[in-house]
């Protein structure tokens, strides 16, 4: 029976591997922070910052290329190469830098197909409007401007179709100019080329494909220094900083966890075997979110990693039973601690089913990862150690000095029983840490404190959009139902932004609605014209024009159905490049309107009614505030259904209490420990002390199995110190990671593991000489 | 959108004018090529200031439009073109961009886009630095009359961008002296330019030029 056992174990192992082998070539990794927000569709905030993550802007990487010996000529003919070189590059979906005369000459014949009242506000068209424009026009034919102004004047006497592209260059700023093609900053010292590939920017693979090639373009030109900016360096810098510390953590830890595994059981087979569980669980869960999100995320593995520690514990708990009590027979040992651990598998699955409620795919695919990693592993532990325990076993002497040790001070803690004031300021003591920690502990929702603020990439990104010049860090955002509702959106808050800066409110904006006109508006603004007609002639008269002249512009009036100006068509033509940020492609027609030099976002969105006054940084904190509280909600309401598991598995106040009361104290102790060092909570320590108490609710469960004998506790507690140990080798270094997300994760487990395991004692303690008195049933 | 530099041209020429040029002058067949490098070199200067007045014909203006002014030029800063009457308004001119100062506005373009256009703004200041060469890359010089008497140097654009916007630019002059400038539209309209009280070198001093150009 046994050889059958054991080949049904290694079917299933090598059915695992080889499936895993064959489907690794095909696993997609992601460090998107955009699965990190909240998916919530009814949430307007978390769509428009998820869009804003994925829009344009985000999508866009920024080349500075400087010379070591400078030459505006040089760097010219450097940019323009860079721009033809990255054009052939095939995952590259547009690189250019400026604006040739041949694109301004497309974009005047574009603006020059359509009715010369298009891009004319409506207050153009009144007597003393019309002197004004008609004035000025005289003025610039005079002047430096005249021989182009002669050009489209007889067809655009009030010269509307300069309207988009005044309007574009003011949103551009003086910070950087555009020369023959090629964008500089105003002393010619750095040129940009803009780029986007048509991979995902938080496509590491991809973009460490594409940073190679502008590695190689770079080689081939000595004397040229490239700085980038850019989401895709974050998501290359954070893979290589995630990877890193997978790779340490794991290396590290495997070797810690070897190393006590071989000196408490002395066994190496033990060791191969105790490891099968984790690394099947861990496969089976990389495996499933595959299949199931398509994609893993950077953090899932790192926690993942982590993962195996608690993975471990099962074993852990199994090994130190059987080793302890050798005449046992292994497969007898698994049936007296299986009660224990299908509990504490399920208490922790029900603890990450709440972590996946919190409304966050990231989040969701770590619980889900987690509830399948534990269900695999704990069916592994189940049926796949036992069979390979060996049948004739001499445990080390190490696990049975141990064994004494403890022995030893459960015999001391037990010995005497706790008065009821002794018990009560216990509680008391535990209750006031409680409350004290709650009030005293800070909360930060900001997601950058999640991702390292440190290294080349950061700086180089800071550099480069510091010489573009300022930068929008408020957004009005307009949602409609039609494009055209969107375009009469559009108009109304460009109208109320015009105002808003009047006041104050705000230094400058790219003001859309003078590019985009809705279709009523050009309607009325056609009206208007034709109905100006007689004054329009007055004037020019007056101001002694030829009206006749201006033929073009008469005859175009004429028309009882002007040609109608579309997003559709913007959209199609050569402003396209300009416009693709600011009114992006998406199901739902929106447009985001980037704003400079807001200060009070709560006036301004008084001012601008008409849009969604949205601050991205400020928005994501709002969104995280509200899923930290959901998680915290989540996770209580996790905690109070483990509490009715145990009572229903138990039907034992006191023993629910003890087995509930590591986990809740170590989480309670934990918080403290991090409010004394000034530790700001984020929701990663607050998702970490869901860990905790799905760690230290097994250990109360096995704690509280297994109280037969003062000798059998001690073999339990045997199994949480090794079971401690390993989950802190593991959390322990997670907590030196320079990702201050994963440190996050560390440091809380960590603490919580260790207060988890005191707090057994403690309730060792407590118990006294009742320790292991029978429980009336 | 550099185009805004052409008429600066136009702006720009002339000393002394006691009477103007026959109307003859540009007819028959021009000289070409180094038949040229006399005139051009009289014309060579280190500095130069004068007054000027313009009339434009725009035929969407029943009436031509006139402007006074001085213009400064310096062969290592560019020139500037200061209109005093109807507005005020100063243009300065340099290798690299064109800038424009309306009380307090100001614009500047860069001149680099193009490099037609470029050589189209820049027709006087080259002249005045004698460059025939760096000319003739962008148009075709003719040279009618000679350096004793008076004489036109006609430049018609070799590009069609720029055949687009203008037919030709002559500069006219008697012996030493630039008389006066014309420039001729694609669309038929026509600008001329005639410069008195011309001031040469060392007449023309440090302040005046540094007055002229300000911090640019």
């Amino acid at each position: 029976m046994r050889w059958r056992a054991r080949a049904a174990t290694l079917a299933v192992v090598a059915v695992t591997g080889i499936v895993f082998a064959l489907a690794a070539p095909h696993f997609k990794f992601s460090t998107k922070i955009t699965e990190f927000l909240p998916d919530d569709k009814e949430n307007r905030g978390a769509q428009i910052a998820v869009l804003l993550a994925e829009s344009e802007l985000s999508k866009v990487m920024v080349i500075d290329l400087s010379l070591a010996t400078p030459s505006t000529e040089k760097l010219h003919d450097t940019a323009l190469a860079l721009e033809t070189h990255l054009q052939a590059v095939p995952d590259v979906a547009m690189a250019r830098s400026g604006f040739t005369d041949a694109d301004l000459n497309q974009m005047m014949a574009f603006l020059g197909e359509w009715p010369p009242t298009t891009f004319l506000p409506k207050s153009a068209f009144t007597e003393a409007a019309l002197r004004a424009r008609l004035s000025d026009l005289k003025e610039q034919l005079g002047g430096p401007m005249g021989v182009m102004i002669r050009q489209t004047a007889p067809r655009d006497p009030l010269g509307g179709m300069w309207e988009p592209l005044q309007a574009l260059r003011s949103s551009r700023g003086d910070s950087i100019i555009d020369e023959d093609g090629v964008v500089y900053t105003p002393d010619h010292a750095h040129a940009f080329v803009f780029v986007e590939t048509k991979s995902s920017s938080f496509d590491s693979d991809a973009q460490r494909a594409f940073r190679q090639v502008l590695d190689d373009w770079l080689t081939a030109n000595p004397g040229v220094t490239m700085q980038t900016a850019g989401a895709a360096q974050f998501a290359i810098a954070s893979e290589a900083q995630i990877k890193g510390d997978v790779n340490r953590i794991g290396i590290v830890s495997t070797i810690g966890i070897l190393l006590i595994f071989l000196a408490l059981f002395g066994s190496v087979r033990m060791i191969l075997v105790g490891f099968v569980p984790m690394i099947f669980g861990s496969a089976v869960a990389v495996l499933a979110c595959q299949l199931i999100f398509g994609e893993i995320h950077g953090i899932t593995i790192a926690f993942g990693t982590s993962l195996l520690g608690v993975g471990l514990d099962y074993v852990e708990h199994y090994y130190a039973h059987f080793v302890l009590t050798p005449e046992v027979p292994a497969k007898t040992t698994m049936k007296i601690v299986a009660p224990s651990l299908v509990l504490g598998a399920f208490t922790t699955i029900i603890g990450f089913i709440g972590l996946g409620a919190a409304g966050l795919t990231g989040l969701r695919q770590m619980a889900v990862f987690s509830v399948i990693a534990i269900m695999a592993s704990m069916a592994a532990t189940y049926w796949m150690v036992p069979p390979w325990m060996p049948v004739t076993y001499k445990p080390p002497r190490t696990l049975g000095v141990v064994n004494r040790l403890v022995l030893r001070l459960m015999v001391k803690l037990t010995s005497r029983t706790w008065s009821t004031g002794a018990r009560i300021a216990v509680v008391v003591v535990a209750i006031g840490m409680t409350v004290v920690g709650v009030r005293v502990a800070r909360f930060s929702d900001n997601v950058n404190m999640l991702v390292s603020d440190k290294g080349p990439h950061i700086e180089q990104d800071t550099a480069v959009r510091s010489r573009l010049g300022p930068e929008s860090s408020t957004f009005a955002v307009i949602t409609a139902g039609t494009d055209e509702a969107l375009l009469i959106a559009i108009g109304t808050a460009t109208d109320e932004l015009e105002v808003a800066r009047g006041k104050g409110a705000l230094t400058s904006f790219v003001p859309l609605g003078r590019i985009l006109p809705s279709a009523t508006e050009q309607l009325a603004r056609f009206a208007a014209a034709r109905a100006a007609v007689p004054v329009t002639r007055k004037v020019m008269e007056e101001l002694e024009f030829v009206p006749d002249q201006f033929a073009d512009y008469w005859t175009a009036l004429q028309t009882t159905a002007p040609k109608i100006l579309s997003l559709g068509d913007v959209r199609a033509s050569p402003l396209a490049p300009l416009l693709a940020a600011w009114v992006p492609a998406q199901t739902t027609p929106i447009a985001l309107i980037p704003l400079v030099g807001v200060t009070d976002v709560a006036a301004l969105q008084t001012l601008v009614p008409s849009a969604t006054i949205v601050a991205p940084a400020a928005t994501i904190v709002d969104l995280f505030r509200g899923v930290r509280i959901r998680t915290v909600i989540s996770s209580l309401l996790g905690v109070a259904t483990i509490l009715l598991l145990l009572l229903a598995r138990y039907r034992s106040p006191r023993k629910v209490v003890v087995a509930v009361a590591p986990a809740i104290l170590a989480c309670v102790a934990a918080v403290g420990a991090m409010v004394a060092m000034g530790i700001s909570l984020n929701i990663l320590h607050v998702m970490s002390l869901l860990l905790v108490v799905s760690l230290g609710v097994d250990f109360g469960i096995f704690f509280v199995d297994t109280t037969s004998s003062l000798e059998e506790s001690a073999r339990t507690m045997v199994s949480i110190i090794t079971a401690s140990i390993t989950t802190i080798l593991s959390f322990g270094l997670l907590g030196l990671s320079s990702s201050p997300g994963l440190a996050a994760i560390g440091v809380t487990v960590t603490l919580g593991v260790t207060f988890s395991l005191l707090t057994c004692f403690l309730m060792a303690s407590l118990a006294g000489p009742k320790l292991v008195a029978k429980e009336p049933e | 959108m550099i185009l805004r530099a052409l008429l600066i041209v136009a702006l720009v020429a002339g000393t002394v004018a006691a009477d103007p040029p026959p109307a003859t002058l540009v007819s028959g067949q021009p000289a070409r090529g180094a038949k040229q490098d006399p005139v051009f070199k009289l014309l060579e200067q280190q500095r130069l200031a004068c007054k000027f007045a313009e009339q434009k014909h725009v035929a969407l203006l029943a009436r031509p439009l006139t402007s006074t002014g001085t213009i400064v030029f310096d062969r290592d800063k560019g020139i500037v073109r200061a209109v005093l009457t109807p507005k005020p308004q100063t243009v300065v001119l340099t290798k690299t961009s064109l800038k424009i100062v309306k009380g307090k506005t100001v614009e500047e373009i860069p001149l680099d886009k193009s490099k037609d256009l470029k050589a189209f703004a820049m027709i006087f200041p080259t002249l005045l630095r004698g460059e025939r060469a760096a000319l003739e890359k962008s148009f075709d010089i003719g040279l009618y009359g000679s350096d004793a008497d008076w004489w036109a140097l006609t430049f018609a654009p070799k590009s069609d961008a720029l055949k687009k916007f203008v037919k030709t630019v002559t500069v006219f002059g008697k012996k030493t002296d630039v008389v006066a400038l014309r420039i001729v539209e694609a669309s038929g309209d026509s600008t001329d330019t005639q410069l008195t009280d011309v001031r040469r070198n060392k007449d023309v001093p440090d302040t005046e030029i540094a007055a002229a150009f300000g911090a640019n």
